[in-house]
């Protein structure tokens, strides 16, 4: 029982360890951070979080990631709800294979589709547009949402649903006044989900939205070196404020985390 | 209730449509019949530039022709090529894009995504140029690119560093044992003799930069080797690799230089205790000799016992500008690199945001400081080639690779020569038309380079 | 009921219509079009008709053999550690340790900041003049002190380190949550038979877990082909003298630096061939194991 007890201290240290000095080390002075690398700031500033709003950029690069992730979100959690349900709830040639082929497509890595990808939005003129980021992301969500989503939609009586229809209620209206309701949490851990893989995302980024009005919060942490300055504690204090959203949700709706990252898993085997 | 869940749906998903409006590239110009557009990059070295350049944008529509309107928009350094690469894909490419400079700047061209400037911009404007800079702008008779300003890159020393070791700054080493024994002093003392970065490769090619350049009468002598004449592992042109080993090997650089990128690296200069930094740009020299003290530092040009032309010349870097294929308003382009090249405006670019013109009207008497000053005299006066142009990309992503071994202890100088001219050999081989083409480079007269 | 059937499959297409625009957008014109410009020598206006020659300069090029090795490194180093730390987790918290709901949050927290935050930090922390060494020398330990990024061999340990820390919340949660399927009586049955936790781990954890272990294993080897781009940019691009180098790198590099996006699509097309056979194979592993279990 102890060797366990101890086993996940040092488990829950090695985790928060690093969390931990990202914010200390966050409120130290340059000067403090070359020569007291370790030790408790020495003197304790708030310039590091003034110089970040100062700059301008975090805010911005903020504002950025919200925005692609919210539009690239919305999209994909409601054409997924749209597609399960045309999965769930009818049936047509080839429906069992499509859907299969669809969601065989998550373990795709993107890496595999960015080239052609970037010659597409080149030709089209979307690169360093909100568009062409968010249209990918959406793509690259669908088929998780669609399969999380179906799953869930099967599970809904079909009872229900008749009921409905003689009620006089439209496909449409079962889908809406029935079945989305019914799916609340379902479709909130989608979100969830979703939310925190467009918001910490790379590749997509830094590739189609390199312009420095479009930079995200990832990539402007990256960039945010000038060419000869460094500053480390202003660096970490914008590594702990990127985390912080996350951690927030995190903490609200751990559960819709755990749900979701699980269901992906679990259904799959 | 179900009502609002409809309008909630319908809001969710029309909100992304009103949200991704706003990222749109606005190219409005309601009023002029032409918009131009101007891509650039250098911010970083020459802060102030993109606003400059703007300003010049708007004197051309006063004084040269109100039908036209220039839109300048400054890159993001990743965006460079990529962005370039785009806008051509898309038959959409602005009138001026920023390039980097030599084999780098060409490679669009032979792929037929640049127009020569030479068509466009006149033979006198041309002959300003300083030479290094045209000789790496200038392929098989004609101009391609045209620096926007030029980097001055020498050496800096922090003196009291220098002092410290018993060394005298106001008397600096001549020869290269000198050198070593002034390196050797400064370690022994306990400072860094010379602060480096590497982690993200660069700086495998600075080092040549300052040292290499210095053998050679001009540029066709090391091209020679790079387009297999002669050979990478020969002298003179493996010497880069002897002297970057021999002042590793007498402590020269701080041990962690494969951990730090290339701006941590420039940073310990700042924090201290360091003898010499390759400094890059009079903007961030100046910034050096504010922190450090004005009368502490001092630009040098480092020795290495060579007799050739080259020796004692200055690097200079520059971020040239070209036309794409498929700019749109090619005349106007040219005529605003005309009326961007003239002596009034490249004075005017000194004067008001301090940034250095790649022309040779560019007047002694404007220059604001010491430093400045003693930059002046180096660039007008011996400027030198800039060694990274000189090769194809793959070549030079090589040395990145090879120094971050000869630094780290992996492998000797004589080992890294060999690898060097392995990688040449390898380019060489699965590029014969780009072999083709430098090879023209290399070869050719350029009646300037006189 | 013709009719009837055919307004059905308009129905359905409506509903399922953009669903399938959008994922061609995505996913199966780029398949394609890798095919052709992996056929092809992008970097001349022209798109001129090259045949395998991409290939060959794949298969030529010293960097993407380090590649491939790297990612065999990550794949058989970073996999059985995962799954082993993941196991004696999610079977030690499952028996009821004290704050055990405590310590699954913290050690998912990892999972949800981005990889760049992470990497960003650990960059500073395994530096020369970082974290680690500075607290290796405050203890005394100055021997152990070591330019961990800088060195050729201890590079990609250190980001072996960042990837585990990163990921190991992921599959304890997993187990963990298929653990709670297990019914009681199993665990009680052997309780009162007298076994310590390891037995039980070994002789009831690991068959429960073996499906959920398959596919995890599956899940984690794509992820160390396809998934780890993000460590390497920030922490070290590859380097030094390309120690870290990974295949997403090499595409990355070869399309975006080197201009070669014709060899960075026969790249891509490789990894994804890859990882459609292991998908493949872990399907056919997984029926297997289900039609043992009958």
């Amino acid at each position: 029982m102890i060797a366990r007890q101890i086993l996940f201290i040092v488990a829950a240290a090695v985790v928060l360890g690093p969390i931990v000095y990202i914010l200390m080390a966050s409120f130290k002075t340059k000067m403090d951070y070359v020569r007291n690398q370790i030790g408790l700031p020495h003197p304790f500033v708030l310039d590091n979080y003034k110089k970040l709003m100062e700059d301008g950029q975090l805010l911005k690069w903020f504002m950025n990631s919200a925005i692609v992730t919210i539009s690239s979100v919305a999209v994909s959690v409601s054409v997924g709800a749209l597609g399960a349900f045309g999965f769930s709830k009818f049936s047509f040639p080839g429906k069992e294979k499509i859907f299969n082929l669809v969601i065989a497509l998550m373990i795709i890595p993107p890496i595999v589709m960015i080239i052609p990808l970037f010659v597409l939005a080149s030709r089209a003129g979307l690169v360093n547009t909100y568009w062409s980021a968010a249209i990918i992301y959406t793509g690259l969500m669908l088929p998780f949402a669609v399969y999380l989503l179906r799953n869930f939609f099967v599970t809904i009586p079909e009872s229900i649903m008749d009921s409905a229809k003689i009620d006089g209620c439209s496909d449409f209206g079962t889908f809406f006044k029935i079945v989305l309701p019914l799916s609340r949490s379902a479709l909130i851990t989608l979100t969830v989900v979703s939310m925190l893989w467009v918001w910490n995302e790379l590749l997509i980024a830094l590739i189609f939205l390199q312009r420095e009005e479009l930079t995200t919060l990832v990539v402007g942490l990256i960039r945010f070196q000038g060419r000869f300055r460094i500053d480390q504690p202003v660096i970490l204090a914008g590594i702990f404020a990127s985390m912080v959203p996350m951690i927030v949700i995190y903490l609200i709706g751990q559960r819709f985390f755990v749900n979701g990252l699980t269901a992906g898993a679990l259904k799959g085997e | 209730m179900k009502r609002i869940l409809f309008a909630v749906f319908v809001v969710i998903l029309l909100a992304p449509v009103a949200l991704l409006a706003g990222g749109q590239d606005e190219s409005a110009g309601a009023m002029a019949a032409k918009t131009g557009r101007i891509w650039i990059w250098g911010e970083d070295e020459a802060p102030g530039l993109t606003d400059f350049v703007r300003s010049v944008g708007d004197m051309y529509s006063e004084r040269i022709d109100p039908q036209v309107r220039w839109e300048v928009t400054h890159l993001d350094i990743d965006e460079i090529y990529t962005g370039f690469y785009a806008a051509e894909e898309a038959k959409n490419a602005p009138e001026l894009h920023t390039l980097w400079g030599g084999i780098l700047g060409f490679e669009p061209a032979w792929a037929g995504h640049l127009v020569p400037l030479s068509d466009y911009v006149s033979a006198q404007t041309l002959s300003h140029v300083l030479p290094p800079l045209r000789h790496d702008g200038y392929w098989n008779g004609k101009d391609w690119l045209i620096p926007l300003y030029v980097n001055p890159w020498p050496l800096m020393i922090n003196k009291e560093v220098w002092q410290s070791a018993g060394l005298d700054p106001e008397r600096l080493p001549t020869t290269w044992a000198g050198l070593i024994q002034a390196v050797k002093a400064m370690n022994a003392a306990g400072s860094t003799p010379w602060c480096v970065g590497i982690k993200d490769g660069f700086y495998g090619t600075w080092f040549p930069a300052i040292l290499q350049h210095q053998l050679y009468d001009s540029p066709s002598d090391y091209l020679r080797a790079v387009v297999g004449i002669e050979r990478l592992d020969r002298a003179p042109h493996d010497r880069r690799w002897y002297m970057v080993g021999e002042l590793h090997d007498n402590g020269a650089f701080n041990s962690d230089a494969n951990s730090l990128s290339l701006a941590e690296g420039q940073d310990l200069f700042l924090q201290g205790n360091v003898g010499i930094i390759h400094a890059s740009g009079n903007a961030y020299m100046a910034l050096l000799a504010k922190e450090m003290g004005e009368d502490n530092v001092k630009i040098w040009i480092p020795p290495v016992d060579s007799k050739a032309k080259g020796a004692g010349t200055m690097p200079l870097s520059s971020q040239p500008v070209a036309i794409p294929a498929t700019a749109k308003y090619k005349v106007e382009a040219g005529k605003f690199l005309e009326f961007f090249y003239s002596k009034e405006i490249q004075n005017l670019m000194y004067t008001e945001i301090s940034v250095f013109s790649g022309s040779d009207q560019l007047e002694r008497g404007s220059m604001k400081t010491d430093l400045d000053r003693a930059l002046y005299d180096l660039a007008q006066q011996k400027p030198g080639m800039t060694y990274p142009w000189l090769h194809p990309g793959a070549i030079e992503e090589a040395s990145y690779a090879i120094t971050q071994k000869l630094l780290a202890g992996n492998i000797g100088a004589a080992e890294a020569a060999s690898e060097y001219e392995q990688a040449a050999e390898k380019w060489r081989d699965e590029n014969p038309e780009q072999l083709k083409n430098v090879r023209i480079w290399a070869t050719e007269d350029m009646p300037f380079m006189k | 009921m013709r009719g009837r059937k055919r307004n059905d499959n308009l129905k359905a297409l409506l509903f399922v219509g953009p669903l399938l625009l959008i994922i061609i957008i995505v996913y199966a014109f780029p398949l394609i079009q890798n095919i052709n410009y992996s056929l092809r020598d992008l970097s001349d206006a022209a798109r001129p008709f090259t045949g395998l020659r991409n290939y060959g300069l794949m298969l030529r090029d010293p960097i993407f053999l380090i590649s491939i090795r790297n990612n065999f490194i990550l794949i058989f180093t970073i996999v059985p550690v995962l799954v082993f730390l993941s196991l004696v987790l999610s079977g030690a918290l499952f028996e009821q340790v004290r704050g055990w709901k405590f310590y699954r949050g913290t050690m998912l927290l990892p999972y949800i900041t981005s990889i760049t935050a992470v990497g960003l930090f650990y960059s500073l922390f395994f530096q020369g003049r970082g974290m680690l060494n500075s607290f290796l020398k405050m203890i005394h330990l100055d021997a152990l002190v070591v330019d961990w990024l800088g060195s050729t061999q201890f590079a990609l340990p250190a980001i072996m380190f960042v990837i585990v820390w990163r990921e190991f919340g992921f599959g304890t949660m997993l187990f963990l949550a298929r653990l709670t399927t297990v019914p009681e009586e199993l665990f009680d049955a052997a309780k009162i038979d007298g076994t310590n936790w390891f037995q039980r781990l070994f002789h009831i954890v690991i068959p429960q877990l073996a499906t959920v272990i398959e596919f995890y294993v599956f899940l984690m080897i794509v992820t160390m082909l396809s998934w780890v781009f993000n460590y390497v940019y920030v922490m070290t691009l590859g380097g030094p003298a390309r120690s870290t180098y990974v295949t997403e790198l090499y595409i990355f590099i070869q399309a975006f630096k080197m201009n070669r996006m014709g060899v960075a699509a026969a790249v891509s097309i490789v990894i994804f061939a890859v990882t459609a056979v292991l998908a493949f194979g872990s399907l056919r592993f997984r029926t297997r194991l289900y039609k043992e279990y009958e």
